[in-house]
């Protein structure tokens, strides 16, 4: 089967910035695959790379088996959906209406939704679990509401591939885990195919299939949570003090930031030890 | 829990054949005004073709009162639409479809008619459309390639060609000295006394199709709202759409105001009026700026025919007087 996306010795720049540097990866269908890094390692341009919103200069992009290049906007919108980091504040709309909207690539010319798009949209309301704001204004939402009504969105499109821009970075932590299971539950009953920009590694570490990390613009690891979550791999790529061990729920790496006031010899013994313990 | 939420399509329907039968009653009361009385009775039955009016009132009726209606509701309509595109599509509140220039380059191009001695139509009328033209095709070559989607670069180079055509216009009023100077005030105030149904016909010749390229590309519209981003990734092309929509409504207002001069206020007050009570979704609203927008200006056409005890103010004078108020008092009442 033809993998959803498949990457091959991609470049882009800004201008003379060169933002990714022979970046190949390839995400199989029905994957959650997670993208870490550093701030200005490319992840999020990556991301608008592979939605189509940004170009880029060298190398190759296929979604489904088909090069970028062949798709219209329209034909892309119906296989692939995007949860953006940030949408405009003051939109107008109610919640229902917002999701919609998403139906738009699979409309006729006049854009009008038939009973059909209004059933989907319901199942993607049920399913995200927002049928009760759905008569909400969108700008009377919580943070984490407004997170979980883009998701329906995404799914109202009815894509084959889901992107995901940094959808946990500004939730408490029950909503942290609510998007993140919201997430595995699309990609186990409905196949999906996720693709995720994440600052969490420890996120990262329990949902993600694979976890690429990313250093300017070049891949640094890439393969399972437990081979990229390595000590030296993240002190080398973070450049910041950090453990990194065992989680208690199960196999799964645990990073720990170290403030400064901490660092001193007795924990640098232990971080070696910690060390230790996690290769082991 | 099954919500019910009424179908689109049937909003649109509702809200149009609402607005419809508002247009027509404020139609048929402005033919039935005017200078020499009202005569509602016989007007309503000669539109009907029930009973003849006398001679004079049935000339007065079908030539001087009809078309003048006519334009008015066909300016009304075609300002709004313009004022609801240009919001959407800078995604600024205060636009309305002058803010890009189009009005005052059609007034340099009136000017120069009325100086080189054009007859008001076609030639005045001919001679601001091109003005206006070019102010396009000048703002089009300076945001073209990729600054025309970079934020507010259409915006800011509009605003300053607005500006430079009304400079170039203070200065052609200054060196003005005869009595067409009055003639280029005149025009420049916005006036729809001159309508003859040619013209009407004309007009409508060409808003009607550009407002139908606009009803299709409404939906498009409401996803201009979520940022440029986000539209993208539903599918819009939004470098062809921004520069469909900015075309079409360019060439709408353009006529209206080469018909009519350039009327103020309506594309911007009425816009934002019906979103207060129709909603956010341009399916709906492309509609119900059309007639209500026509409905407002032939409303404020009757006032400036009918207050003044001598003549008549330019109807451009009533539309601000009265929306600019209005609209403060329904911002209030939605708020609170």
């Amino acid at each position: 089967m033809k993998p959803s996306i498949q990457v091959t010795s991609l470049h882009a720049a800004y201008g003379s910035l060169s933002v990714l540097q022979d970046v190949s990866f390839s995400v199989p269908k029905g994957e959650f695959f997670i993208v870490i890094g550093p701030n200005g390692s490319g992840k999020t341009t990556l991301l608008k790379i592979l939605s189509a919103i940004t170009p880029f200069q060298r190398g190759n992009l296929e979604i489904s088996g088909i090069p970028m290049a062949k798709y219209s906007r329209r034909s892309l919108a119906r296989i692939m959906a995007l949860v953006p980091q940030t949408v405009p504040e003051d939109l107008p709309f109610t919640v229902r209406e917002l999701i919609l909207m998403a139906r738009t690539p699979r409309m006729g010319l006049l854009g009008l939704e038939g009973d059909q798009d209004i059933q989907i949209a319901e199942e993607a309301m049920a399913f995200t679990g927002v049928g009760p704001l759905a008569e909400r204004k969108m700008d009377q939402l919580s943070g984490g509401e407004r997170q979980r009504v883009f998701i329906a969105r995404a799914i109202c499109q009815e894509p084959q591939i889901i992107l995901l821009d940094e959808p946990t970075a500004a939730l408490d932590l029950a909503h942290q885990v609510r998007i993140m299971d919201l997430m595995e539950k699309l990609r186990t009953e409905k196949g999906l195919t996720i693709v995720m920009v994440s600052h969490d590694i420890n996120l990262a570490a329990m949902y993600g299939n694979r976890l690429m990390l990313l250093k300017k613009g070049r891949i640094v690891k890439m393969g399972l949570p437990a081979e990229v979550l390595t000590f030296e791999t993240l002190e080398e790529t973070y450049e910041c003090p950090l453990l990194v061990d065992k989680s208690p729920l199960g196999n799964f790496r645990r990073v720990t930031l170290v403030p400064r006031k901490f660092i001193n010899e007795d924990l640098q013994a232990m971080a070696v030890q910690k060390k230790k313990e996690g290769d082991a | 829990m099954k919500s019910q939420r009424p179908r689109v399509l049937k909003r649109i329907w509702i809200i149009s054949i609402l607005l419809l039968f508002v247009l027509a009653a404020t139609m048929v009361l402005g033919i039935s005004v005017g200078s020499t009385g009202s005569n509602f009775k016989e007007t309503l039955f000669s539109l009907l073709g029930i009973e003849k009016a006398d001679a004079m009132l049935e000339t007065i009726i079908w030539r001087i009162r009809l078309p003048r209606v006519f334009l008015a509701a066909l300016v009304g309509a075609a300002l709004s639409l313009g004022g609801l595109v240009f919001q959407a599509l800078l995604r600024n509140p205060l636009a309305e479809p002058y803010i890009l220039g189009i009005s005052s380059g059609s007034g340099i191009g009136a000017i120069i008619g009325i100086l080189t001695g054009l007859s008001p139509f076609p030639g005045v009328s001919l001679a601001a459309f091109a003005g206006s033209m070019v102010t396009l095709l000048l703002l089009l070559f300076m945001t073209s390639g990729k600054t025309m989607l970079k934020k507010n670069i259409l915006l800011l180079s509009g605003v300053m060609v607005n500006a430079f055509c009304g400079a170039f216009i203070m200065f052609l009023i200054s060196i003005t000295q005869d009595d067409r100077l009055h003639n280029i005030l005149f025009w420049l105030m916005g006036d729809l006394s001159m309508a003859d149904l040619p013209q009407v016909w004309l007009l409508a010749a060409v808003v009607a199709p550009c407002t139908i390229l606009i009803f299709c590309l409404s939906n498009t519209m409401n996803l201009f709202l979520m940022g440029k981003e986000l539209a993208q990734t539903m599918g819009v092309n939004i470098k062809v759409i921004t520069a469909i929509l900015l075309v079409t409504t360019s060439i709408m207002v353009s006529a209206t105001v080469a018909a009519c001069g350039p009327i103020g206020f309506v594309g911007l007050v009425i816009p934002h009026l019906l979103r207060l009570i129709v909603g956010p979704d341009h399916r709906v609203l492309v509609p119900a700026c059309l007639l209500g927008g026509g409905a407002y200006v032939v409303l404020c056409d009757i006032l400036a025919r009918t207050l003044p005890e001598q003549g008549e103010m330019p109807a451009g004078v009533v539309t601000a007087m009265i929306g600019a108020p209005l609209f403060i008092i329904l911002l209030k009442k939605s708020r609170s």
